[in-house]
């Protein structure tokens, strides 16, 4: 991972939780991991593509993402219905896009593809030849997990 | 509702009374603003100068008689390598008198300002890249009516000068120690010396000894036994710091710093000669960013014209985000980073000049990864191996060997030998160097 990616994805997510879920919130030691990593229960992808390509993985537990949604529409959600699940793709849409701006503006041309969310137990994430990083963010609610991983187009 | 919401309101109102826990003193440097824990703080003061004390370090600005106590002033600006600002003679100067767990010492700033009072909760952990300042000196940041302050951790900056100060006194015992007729005959060989010191590097260091390392392992015991019991002390290591100096000799020419004149011609003479079109490096630990820097330069001047790239990663996130944007102080800059302008100065020293920069291409990133790049001409890996488990330091070759083109070569540390039946040694002098055969 280049080092010029890693911090407009770390300021923007704190950014933008900061703003729209609450102030409690504390970014965990950042790392790298290259295997196959289990996911937390609900999942929003956001890929990119162009002089840079991969995609960015915000995941977290299903209570979380409902906690989340919740706060951020401003009334009890009970489950995960569609409110909730369109709200939590907002969330992953407003900070990757600020990421992406703030690269564009070291001159970094990327696109991003529509998010797209998973729900589900017991799955897996794998990524061929590229390496992800992990950002955790603890929230009041729970933990979100935001792992980017991206490389070069050769 | 309305009683609800008044209570509700209410107990915010308590809670933000009841947080403010932390109280500040925030002050001015290079128009950044900063703040500095009040707990760690004796008194604020004005001073016009300051008795110079020759042979210190380039940031110390002298001594000052503090009501019969003589204190330490600091210029945090040139501590920070900072622009020095211009002052007229007989200026007063605002000094804020520091109370650490060790020492008293002033340190000098732009201007004092004010007291704050935060609460620590509201105090954000510092993004990894930030400022002016390394990271690891910035305790949070703070946001206080529209200002950002950042809180700068005062034990951590002042003792670490301490720590260097330290290691330095144990280099001038043990030139010493080596100086006095030797006591103790050690035996050449100690098996039991080598397998304790063989845990402990492991546990302290996370050194691991292997056939790449063991022969410099050895040689070193015998070295140390003696240091040792010159200064009446035992053998094994205790601490992290006592396996630091055992290593320090382990280490190869020029870590953490530019390469000077003759190491860099050494390079030169190692790579292939005539014109290349297109030059591949691929720096495995670039830490800091000297070998990357130094690198690029080399490679520039051995081919002019070529295409060069130097891939440059490391695991450790905050050394390499960092390199970028390294700067040299000037007794530390070669001359002939200056003629060739590959650097360009700064008030405070040199950086790089963006052709040079562009060179390098940092990556955080674990060799123990995939590594999608590309075939390598030169791979250099100085003191990276050793520091990797077993298994791992084979994998690692083995990764290299396949990542390196047609006779390419591969660099490692000065101490280590890599026994793999695909590398031949080219050049064991300062540079210990293998070829792919």
């Amino acid at each position: 991972m280049r080092v010029e990616y890693i911090n407009p994805f770390v300021e923007s997510a704190f950014n933008i939780l900061k703003e729209l879920v609450g102030d409690n919130i504390t970014r965990g030691e950042i790392f790298l991991k290259a295997s196959s990593q289990p996911v937390l229960g609900v999942t929003a992808i956001v890929g990119l593509t162009g002089d840079v390509e991969g995609r960015v993985l915000f995941d977290m537990s299903t209570k979380t993402a409902i906690s989340i949604a919740s706060i951020m529409n401003g009334e009890e959600l009970k489950e995960l219905d569609e409110l909730a699940k369109a709200t939590i793709t907002e969330l992953a849409n407003m900070i990757t896009a600020q990421a992406v701006t703030k690269l564009s503006e070291l001159g970094f041309k990327f696109d991003l593809t529509p998010p797209t969310i998973i729900t589900g137990n017991k799955m897996e994430i794998t990524d061929f030849e590229v390496e992800a990083l992990i950002v955790p963010m603890e929230l009041e609610h729970g933990k979100l997990e935001i792992n980017v991983a991206l490389r070069e187009r050769n | 509702m309305s009683s609800t919401g008044e209570k509700i309101e209410e107990q915010a109102n308590e809670e933000v009374v009841k947080k403010i826990d932390f109280k500040m003193v925030t002050f001015s440097l290079a128009d950044k603003e900063y703040g500095i824990d009040i707990m760690k703080i004796k008194e604020i003061s004005k001073v016009e100068k300051f008795t110079y004390v020759p042979n210190t370090q380039h940031f110390v600005r002298g001594v000052h008689n503090l009501r019969g106590e003589i204190i330490s002033i600091i210029d945090l600006r040139k501590m920070f390598h900072l622009p020095e600002k211009e002052k007229p003679a007989g200026t007063l100067e605002d000094v804020i008198i520091l109370k650490l767990s060790e020492i008293r010492l002033g340190v000098v700033v732009d201007k004092i300002n004010q007291v704050i009072g935060i609460s620590s909760e509201s105090i954000q952990p510092a993004p990894p890249i930030f400022s002016d300042i390394n990271i690891k000196y910035i305790s949070g940041v703070v946001e206080y009516n529209d200002n950002l302050y950042i809180i700068l951790d005062v034990e951590r900056i002042f003792m670490d000068e301490e720590e260097t100060d330290k290691q330095k006194l144990f280099i001038d015992s043990r030139e010493k120690a080596e100086e006095e007729p030797e006591e103790v005959e050690a035996p050449a060989h100690d098996d039991a010396g080598l397998e304790f010191m063989t845990d402990s590097l492991r546990t302290f260091s996370h050194f691991f000894v292997t056939a790449m390392n063991e022969s410099w392992v050895m040689d070193r015991l015998v070295e140390w036994k003696k240091i040792r019991s010159a200064i009446k002390a035992d053998f094994q290591l205790k601490n992290e710091e006592e396996a630091d100096q055992f290593l320090s000799s382990f280490y190869s020419p020029y870590t953490g710093m530019i390469w000077d004149k003759e190491y860099k011609d050494a390079y030169i003479n190692l790579l292939p000669g005539g014109n290349k079109p297109s030059l591949n490096v691929w720096n495995i630990g670039c830490g800091k960013g000297y070998e990357p820097f130094s690198l690029a330069c080399l490679s520039r001047l051995k081919y002019p014209k070529a295409r060069i790239k130097i891939w440059a990663n490391d695991k450790d996130l905050l050394d390499v985000s960092n390199a970028t944007r390294l700067v040299l102080t000037k007794q530390n800059t070669p001359k002939y980073l200056i003629d060739n302008n590959f650097v360009r100065p700064l008030p405070s020293g040199y950086e790089f000049a963006a052709e040079v920069k562009d060179l390098v291409f940092f990556e955080y990133h674990d060799v123990l990864s995939n590594n999608t790049i590309p075939l390598m001409d030169l791979i250099v890996a100085r003191d990276v191996f050793s520091f990797f488990d077993p298994s791992s330091q084979s994998k690692i070759i083995e990764e290299c060997w396949d990542k390196l083109a047609e006779s390419g070569i591969l660099v490692v540390g000065s101490n280590e030998y890599v026994e793999f039946d695909g590398f031949k040694l080219l050049e064991s002098g300062p540079i210990r160097a293998y070829q792919k055969v």
